[in-house]
């Protein structure tokens, strides 16, 4: 067995996973434009509520991912209700086993680059099938499906197979999407651009949603956006006024002020650190007395670390889930399984919330009171958040495209060589540098995060910060191309005049 | 020896924060105009998306009528 190679299985299932073509030609500016609105659009469609549940059971779900939606772009009770980790999980587990080496894949050949896309393909359709089974199972869906008391009536088959269909199905659709991104039709890397989409919408929707909403366990009812709901609500009355303002800040069925003042404030950090750069006189060796500067960005990385860390602890918590309900189905004494986790609902949002155990450790708190009362987790929540994105960056600025040794190459593909120095020490120069500024970069990404999620951001400032990141990434490569085809475009010629 | 190997416990992360407060020390930092010349650009684009986005979203409405 000695030419075996783990990803030669993926082989057998060439045949039937289904496969965006490449393009046949160059795909034009205007083109790339269309296919990244389309499928963006056809990505927001994705949040249609899935059949077969009551009305409103996006806040009928008692939900213990209530920390981790907003930055996969899970919707509580849509098709998206998997969003986008599996296949963010599926990604990161590809590039890390190759990065590090564990399988044996030379991405030079084309061959063994179809494969490695394929393998992570069927991962993620993989996870999808797994996290729905698991979700299903663990009766998460049983207090909305329609016409169905769990207490007195069997168990729904026919409804959870159609569930089941719903999600999963909907994921492959998201991953194929994905790939269209990835193929080089649109712009950016598709997870990246879906993600930055579902922020900037959720970002507009929290502050001015206009849908009216009822509350639970209450015979009110208040609009999704915090602003517009505190507009909506406006009174001469000081005392009344006084409530309001307190509920827009501290509400928890749906967005509050606060998070979106910290969302707010991430932006702002995260723009500046974004401009953080060390810039390395470069000159031509072809041509003389060409100067120019090679900017490091302090965020080398991006927020890829930030990303990786929530994805590691979501798919945790999740696992930790189906874990704990799977012993309590099988009559495990709760004592045993409280030492795994004990969720406890909250009456005003329905969600889950741990109270002790191993999970309630790498969780967040959902308010700044709350973290404060328990210093422990907060503070193994902080340092795992840090350590996790500071290890992956340092791993990931030698694994990935962009490490010392490949962006040296580029440099002498390019005729490009640091000013002062010879030819041979630039690798030598560039790794002084970039593993540094990854590192660097990826600990004060994380803190920020940290901070956001201690004073209760609820993921959204994690979010918005991958958001605003991955948002620099896909305008840079636009502006590249839009410079590359010299303006010529029908859609600069139609909206040049704005 | 063991004094030694706490010790090599400790290097790491004061090396660390050595080489990362150095790094941002030579930094180029964005000056006032610069930033908020950034922070408009990226603004208008990202509230744009986001109106655009919750206009489709909006679109949701009477479909979650129809199906539910």
């Amino acid at each position: 067995m000695s030419g075996f190679r783990l990803l030669d299985l993926i082989k057998f299932f060439l045949p039937i996973l289904p496969e965006v073509e490449f393009p046949y030609e160059r795909i034009s500016f205007d083109e790339r434009i269309v296919f990244t609105v389309g499928s963006g659009i056809i990505f927001l469609f994705g949040q249609l509520p899935i059949y077969g549940l009551v009305s409103n059971a996006q806040f009928k779900i008692e939900d213990p991912f209530f920390n981790y939606r907003n930055v996969f772009a899970m919707e509580k009770g849509s098709l998206l209700e998997l969003g986008l980790l599996p296949a963010i999980t599926a990604a990161f587990i590809w590039q890390l086993a190759v990065g590090l080496k564990l399988i044996n894949v030379n991405l030079g050949l084309v061959q063994d680059r179809e494969l490695f896309q394929s393998g992570q393909k069927l991962t993620s359709f993989l996870l999808a099938i797994g996290y729905a089974a698991g979700l299903i199972y663990s009766g998460y869906y049983d207090s909305v499906i329609q016409g169905y008391d769990p207490l007195t009536d069997g168990l729904p088959i026919g409804w959870y197979v159609f569930i089941f269909f719903q999600i999963v199905g909907w994921s492959f659709f998201t991953t194929l999407l994905i790939e269209i991104f990835d193929k080089g039709y649109s712009f950016g890397s598709g997870i990246l651009c879906f993600l930055t989409l579902q922020t900037a919408t959720n970002f507009v929707r929290d502050l001015v949603g206009l849908e009216i909403f009822p509350i639970i366990n209450s015979n009110k009812s208040e609009s999704y956006g915090a602003l517009f709901n505190l507009i909506r609500s406006f009174s001469f009355d000081l005392t009344v006024l006084k409530q309001n303002i307190l509920n827009a800040f501290t509400r928890s069925q749906f967005p509050n002020l606060t998070q979106f003042y910290i969302s707010l404030l991430s932006i702002f950090v995260v723009i500046g650190l974004q401009n953080f750069r060390i810039e390395i006189p470069i000159r031509s060796t072809k041509v003389r007395a060409m100067n120019n500067v090679y900017p490091i960005r302090l965020l080398y990385c991006g927020a890829l670390p930030l990303l990786f860390t929530y994805t590691i602890i979501t798919n945790i918590q999740i696992f930790g889930y189906f874990l704990v309900n799977i012993l309590t189905k099988f009559n495990i004494s709760s004592e045993l399984v409280a030492l795994l986790g004990k969720y406890q609902i909250e009456a005003f949002s329905n969600d889950l919330q741990l109270k002790s155990g191993v999970l309630f450790y790498l969780s967040n708190s959902s308010t700044f009171i709350s973290s404060i009362l328990s210093p422990i987790r907060s503070v193994i929540y902080v340092a795992f958040v840090v350590i996790i994105s500071t290890w992956f960056a340092q791993q990931w600025s030698y694994i990935s495209g962009a490490s010392p040794k490949d962006t040296s190459k580029q440099f002498k593909e390019q005729g490009i060589s640091i000013a002062g120095k010879r030819d041979v020490s630039i690798t030598k120069e560039l790794s002084r540098v970039i593993p540094v500024a990854a590192v660097s970069g990826a600990f004060s990404l994380s803190v920020l995060a940290v901070a956001g999620e201690i004073l209760g951001g609820l993921g959204k400032g994690v979010s918005i910060i991958v958001g605003v990141c991955s948002a620099f990434g896909i305008l840079e490569e636009f502006m590249i191309e839009y410079q590359q085809t010299g303006g010529n475009s029908q859609f600069s010629g139609a909206f040049g005049g704005l | 020896m063991a004094s030694e190997g706490l010790e090599k416990f400790t290097e790491v992360p004061v090396e660390f924060f050595k080489d990362g407060s150095a790094f941002v020390k030579k930094c180029t930092k964005p000056d006032s105009k610069e930033y908020f010349k950034i922070i408009r650009a990226v603004g208008v684009g990202f509230i744009m998306m986001g109106v655009v986005g919750y206009a489709v979203k909006l679109v949701h409405i009477p479909i979650r009528y129809l199906i539910v």
